[in-house]
């Protein structure tokens, strides 16, 4: 019976050595759309290569839990997975522990956000500056085709200060609407903590403070929903040209009401599925780029309807 | 010698600093500050944070401190969207889905309440942990995403305006109302006063610490779960981050109101004026266009200060006609 | 002054203080010398306390100067007055409760090399220190650890730990037993002996002419007169601090005692058992015992705040269940704790809500309170107590500590339960107002109620009880009544259940 019960635990061990790569999912936050959505393209991934991997997915709760992520990597690394996939919030604090694990021969895929100072894999990740200034070219046609002068002031609803996706997608926008645009002003940035009624109460203070408004820029979801709910709420989607970035259920119904024109939307199932496939490729000694831009959507009005995989990867989860 | 309701020291001050701030706020602002549009918004940024602070004040007055107060927000916001939404399957009808989130609010109130008074588990760490699993909760109910397609009449409600305010800021104003009249004409706001001054006096006065402690963290949590669904109206969704650190905003409008920490003291006016001028800075910030790091920095200062004055002024007996005349008063032996 | 004292030690001239509303300090002029022990008495109200605040630099003086050993002290503050050699000890402990009683004495300057603490060094010093006092107080302790009166004599200790020039005692035996009360007074006469100046404050003119020897008396915040005490007594000092003669301390008016209204039979709890007795109405009950007798014990089991294991509770023939304080209220029964500051008063809120809060069931209507009604009943005993206050919203944090404790028994005062236990009523009350709460028993009895009276006072014990119930040790040891009054007999019989012959010495010799 005592051998039996031995050979048992041998053979786990021996199943879960080498039937599967463990794969280490980090996410920077587990409370957010565009996090989850990432994690069904991880899994996805998993699912696709039917047992050859494990997918295990960590994160904080929440973005702003640095410090809390860090300690997720560093109890990760301990386990020794066979690759790391990770989104990290910081761009220095992870560097020294992600390198010694590339340096201990763990392939390490960085999705979303580079980090400096370490040897990696692979990184993967939206041009949030393109974005910003796809936005701006949308802003700006919108104006056009309803015949609003190029003159008057766009307000910047920023989510939250500091963070460096951001600060490139506003960079981005500013610069694109200096070429496109140079009469329209932009107001001083509004931070609002990621917090969507804080978004609308800066919105409405910005209308009452500026009457020569003529459009919004937010750069996150939920800085989009608090554009979007007072635009909604004051009847002003005809005079005041709102375009946001990233999507989650608000944004879209907004989008369809007229609230919003357009959403710039990265791919972040894409960039859960192909971190994974990218870890496995390396892992299995294939070829594959070093740096690959994931690629932004643009999400207006007339297309809304046919984008559901894009705007809600949830509807792609297959396992 | 009947007296009629005497304002605290803190509220008279308030509402004094309120008025200067609001004048000065329209000079600058060249008269748009004090536009209808934007004292109507003004009141309306305020209402749902307003309505958290009153909560919190029931809990700081008897000697706690509530943090779960932003969770039960998320909880009620998300447990109504959960049960009202086109989206999901169960479509229930708003007034019932209201009962609901409400009940699942008072429940994380009652369980606070008995942490606190049959597990003497201090406030600030019972209240920690629920604030922790009670966000833990939300997520799990969510998955962690936001629910949309919440019922046309309740998304409606954040802009219904009834005799020039709107809906949410009437919704501040009664419970306001109704928490200081409360407070200050029934047994049940005299005992609050009570055990928050004096805990064992309390007990000897015959008064039952357990159920009334129940009931404080209870409407606190009650009161929380309205804010959580006029917040979901504002939203006009369930969102599983709504809420997060309304808790600070909370407990600094009601110290600014002239509460102690150390219980007993405050008022649901001082209260209702502590909010009014945390949200001031911010409405009037936005307008002036002043650095938003600027405003984060004054309104931290106007925290410190407002206690520091209050204790100033009652420390060194500087209380301009608070007593009658006539009278000889023995201030200390 | 006589010239068997030393030189001036502590001065003060012409020093005024204001609060709001109110003159605490007019004039008022003072010399304690060396060697001198001085008493302040006056009334709850009179200005000591603030004066001794002045001295010790809690307060600022509006005007006047103020000399210590000579030197005159411009900007006071605690630290310039202990470094002057001024030292108070305050009836409440202002120690680091947390840190042992050696620590207490080091604090700030611990024995010791490069940071590190010598604690033997720190242990054996102060260990020696106590033991010359004649303390048997273990100095590895926490003060936490110690009870109130021991915790007490440890301030007393630190205070002498530092050589002062100037010692106050304010009330200081208000918490001590007899025989701690007996050192306390040896250490003064110790410290009179090596040349202290010691100001003793108290209601206890007892001890006021037992261990002072001038008196200074203090009325409205002026001072009457300075004395010997060798020249008063008791009956010539007390017109003097009240201002008018008080012809009858303990103005006892005698009723036919009527039904009986509260019997207690067989009464057991944690720290006292078989407890029988009933109170008649138009009745005073006395109970006497040592400290830790469990009479404090009793009254709280009987009022429902401590459990009951076993024995039953008869309020007018009926046996009634109490298991929490709104049960006794309900039957009819009141309790006035000793401890009135931490038991009974609410101290941030005004006079009106702390007589109200146990009485808002007759200013209720449909719910509402009615601040009219409240107020009124305030005033009522504002003015029957003659509590000093500008009117019933005034905070009581800003009455003196005698008129909170008159607003606590105003509050009962105006429940007037059908038997009210008094938990010694009268400690650190002035004169004035005890005669004045005695005469209110009288006005109880009136009323067909029972009273109860818990006290260590044997003048007010045997002054206004009609029989007196001895508890010893947890146990009913007796009952006395009133033609069999006398202390010899009430002591002997709390002593029934002892049998430490320890115990017996302490308190025949106290």
């Amino acid at each position: 019976m005592k051998k039996f019960l031995v050979l048992l635990v041998l053979a786990l061990v021996a199943v879960s050595t080498f039937a599967a790569y463990e794969i280490a999912f980090i996410v920077k936050a587990t409370d957010s759309d565009f996090w989850q959505y990432t994690i069904v393209g991880a899994k996805n991934a998993e699912y696709d290569l039917d047992g050859a991997i494990n997918v295990t997915v960590y994160g904080p709760p929440s973005e702003s839990d640095i410090d809390q992520q860090i300690a997720i990597l560093e109890n990760v690394v301990s386990t020794m997975p066979d690759a790391i996939v990770m989104s990290s919030t910081s761009s220095d604090a992870p560097s020294a522990i992600l390198n010694d694990a590339y340096e201990a021969g763990i392939p390490i895929v960085l999705i979303d956000n580079f980090v400096y100072d370490t040897g990696y894999t692979a990184f993967l990740a939206t041009d949030n500056a393109k974005g910003g200034s796809l936005a701006a070219d949308l802003l700006v046609k919108n104006l056009e085709d309803r015949g609003i002068a190029l003159e008057g002031k766009i307000g910047l609803i920023s989510a939250m200060a500091g963070v460096q996706v951001l600060v490139d997608r506003d960079d981005g926008f500013k610069a694109r609407m200096a070429e496109i645009a140079p009469d329209l002003e932009i107001l001083p940035t509004r931070y609002i903590d990621n917090d969507i009624a804080k978004g609308a109460n800066a919105t409405e203070d910005l209308l009452i403070a500026n009457n020569d408004i003529v459009g919004f820029f937010a750069d996150n979801n939920h800085s989009g929903d608090g554009v979007a709910r007072v635009i909604e709420e004051q009847g002003l989607g005809e005079k005041v040209i709102a375009v946001a970035y990233d999507s989650d259920p608000l944004e879209v119904e907004a989008v369809k009401s007229g609230a919003l024109k357009g959403l710039i939307v990265q791919d972040p199932h894409g960039m859960g599925y192909k971190g994974v496939m990218f870890a496995f490729m390396a892992l299995k000694g294939e070829a594959f780029p070093s740096y690959f831009d994931t690629g932004v959507y643009v999400i207006t009005p007339d297309v809304v309807d046919e984008s559901t995989g894009i705007l809600d990867p949830f509807t792609r989860q297959r396992y | 010698m009947a007296k009629k309701y005497r304002k605290t020291f803190a509220e008279r001050n308030l509402i004094i600093i309120i008025i200067l701030m609001w004048v000065f706020l329209a000079i600058v602002t060249g008269g748009r500050f004090s536009s209808s549009l934007n004292i109507t918004n003004l009141v309306r940024q305020a209402a749902i944070n307003g309505v958290v602070a009153v909560a919190m004040t029931f809990i700081i007055i008897t000697g706690g401190i509530d943090l779960s107060v932003g969770s039960v927000v998320g909880l009620s916001g998300m447990v109504f969207a959960t049960m009202t939404s086109s989206n999901l399957s169960i479509g229930m009808s708003i007034p019932l889905a209201i009962v609901i989130s409400l009940l699942a609010s008072a429940a994380v109130g009652l369980v606070n309440g008995i942490a606190i008074h049959d597990g003497k588990v201090p406030p600030f760490i019972a209240t920690l942990g629920m604030m922790t699993a009670v966000r833990g909760l939300v997520m799990y109910i969510s998955n962690g995403r936001m629910i949309t397609g919440l019922p046309k009449e309740f998304k409606a409600f954040s802009s219904a305006d009834f005799l020039g305010l709107p809906a949410l800021a009437w919704t501040w104003i009664v419970i306001a109302v109704i928490a200081g009249l409360v407070m200050k004409y029934t047994k049940f706001g005299r005992n609050l006063y009570a055990i928050g001054s004096n805990p064992e006096a309390a007990r000897l006065s015959g008064i039952n610490i357990r159920l009334n402690m129940y009931f404080f963290y209870i409407v606190g949590a009650v009161l929380c779960g309205i804010a959580g669904l006029m917040l979901s109206t504002r939203l006009a969704s369930g969102v599983p981050t709504a809420g997060q650190s309304y808790e600070l905003d909370a407990i600094a409008s009601v110290v600014i109101g002239g509460a102690s920490m150390t219980g007993g003291v405050g008022t649901a006016l001082g209260t209702v004026l502590g909010a009014l001028i945390i949200q001031t800075i911010k409405n009037g910030g936005n307008l002036m266009g002043i650095d938003p790091f600027i405003m984060q920095m004054v309104i931290g200062a106007i925290i410190v200060l407002a206690v520091f004055f209050d204790t100033f002024f009652k420390s060194r007996g500087r209380r301009p006609k608070i007593f009658g005349k006539g009278k000889k008063v023995n201030a200390a032996q | 002054m006589p010239e068997k004292f030393g030189e001036v030690a502590l001065k003060i001239e012409k020093v005024n203080k204001e609060f709001p509303a109110v003159k605490a300090l007019t004039d008022v002029s003072l010399e304690v010398r060396k060697g001198e022990v001085r008493a302040l008495v006056g009334e709850n109200g009179a200005g000591k306390s603030t004066l001794i605040k002045i001295v010790t630099g809690a307060y600022t003086k509006d005007r006047g100067d103020l000399y210590i050993c000579g030197k005159q002290i411009k900007r006071n503050s605690p630290l310039i007055s202990k470094n002057m050699g001024v030292y108070a000890v305050y009836q409440a402990v202002m120690l680091a409760k947390d840190l042992t009683v050696a620590e207490n004495f080091f604090l700030g300057a611990q024995p010791g090399k490069g940071g590190f603490i010598n604690w033997k060094k720190m242990y054996a010093e102060s260990e020696k220190f106590m033991k010359d006092l004649g303390l048997d107080i273990p100095v590895r302790k926490n003060l936490s650890e110690l009870s109130v009166a021991e915790s007490e004599m440890v301030t007393i200790a630190a205070a002498l730990w530092h050589n002062p020039e100037v010692v106050i005692f304010d009330e200081p035996t208000a918490m001590l037993t007899k025989s701690e009360t007996k050192i306390l007074f040896r250490i003064i006469k110790e410290l009179k002996e090596k040349g202290i100046a010691i100001i003793y404050i108290s209601h206890n003119l007892e001890e006021v002419f037992q261990v002072c020897d001038t008196i200074t008396i203090l009325k409205d915040g002026m001072v009457v007169d300075t004395v010997p005490s060798n020249t008063l007594d008791e009956e010539s000092l007390i017109p003097l601090m009240v201002g008018r003669e008080i012809s009858e301390m303990y103005s006892k008016k005698e009723f036919e005692p009527g039904k009986e209204i509260l019997r207690v039979e067989n009464l057991s709890g944690e720290k006292f058992t078989d407890i029988s007795f009933s109170v008649k109405r138009k009745e005073i009950l006395g109970f006497f015992g040592l400290v830790g007798a469990g009479r404090t014990e009793i009254a709280r089991a009987v009022y429902g705040v401590d459990k009951i294991q076993r024995g039953t509770i008869h309020i007018n023939g009926n046996e009634v269940k109490i298991k929490k304080p709104n049960d006794s209220l309900k039957n009819g029964l009141g309790y006035l704790p000793e401890d009135r500051k931490d038991l009974g008063l609410f101290l941030p809120q005004d006079v009106d809500f702390n007589i109200n809060i146990i009485n808002y069931e007759r200013s209720i209507n449909a719910g509402i309170i009615n601040y009219r009604k409240t107020a009124k009943l305030a005033d009522e005993y504002i003015e029957k107590l003659s509590i000093k206050v500008g009117g019933p919203f005034q905070k009581v944090s800003e009455l003196s500590g005698g008129n909170q404790q008159k607003v606590i028994i105003g509050r009962w005062l105006a429940k007037n339960p059908d038997v009210l236990i008094f938990d010694e009523p009268t400690v650190g009350i002035d004169v004035g107002t005890k005669s004045e709460i005695y005469k209110l028993f009288g006005k109880i009895l009136e009323q067909d109620k029972g009273i109860i009276l818990i006290s260590s006072y044997f003048p007010e014990l045997l002054g206004m009880s009609d029989r007196v119930i001895v508890i010893s040790n947890g146990r009913v040891a007796g009952e006395v009544e009133r033609k069999d009054f006398s202390e010899e007999l009430l002591l002997t019989l709390a002593m029934k259940y002892y049998s430490n012959a320890d115990l017996k010495e302490e308190v025949l010799n106290g």
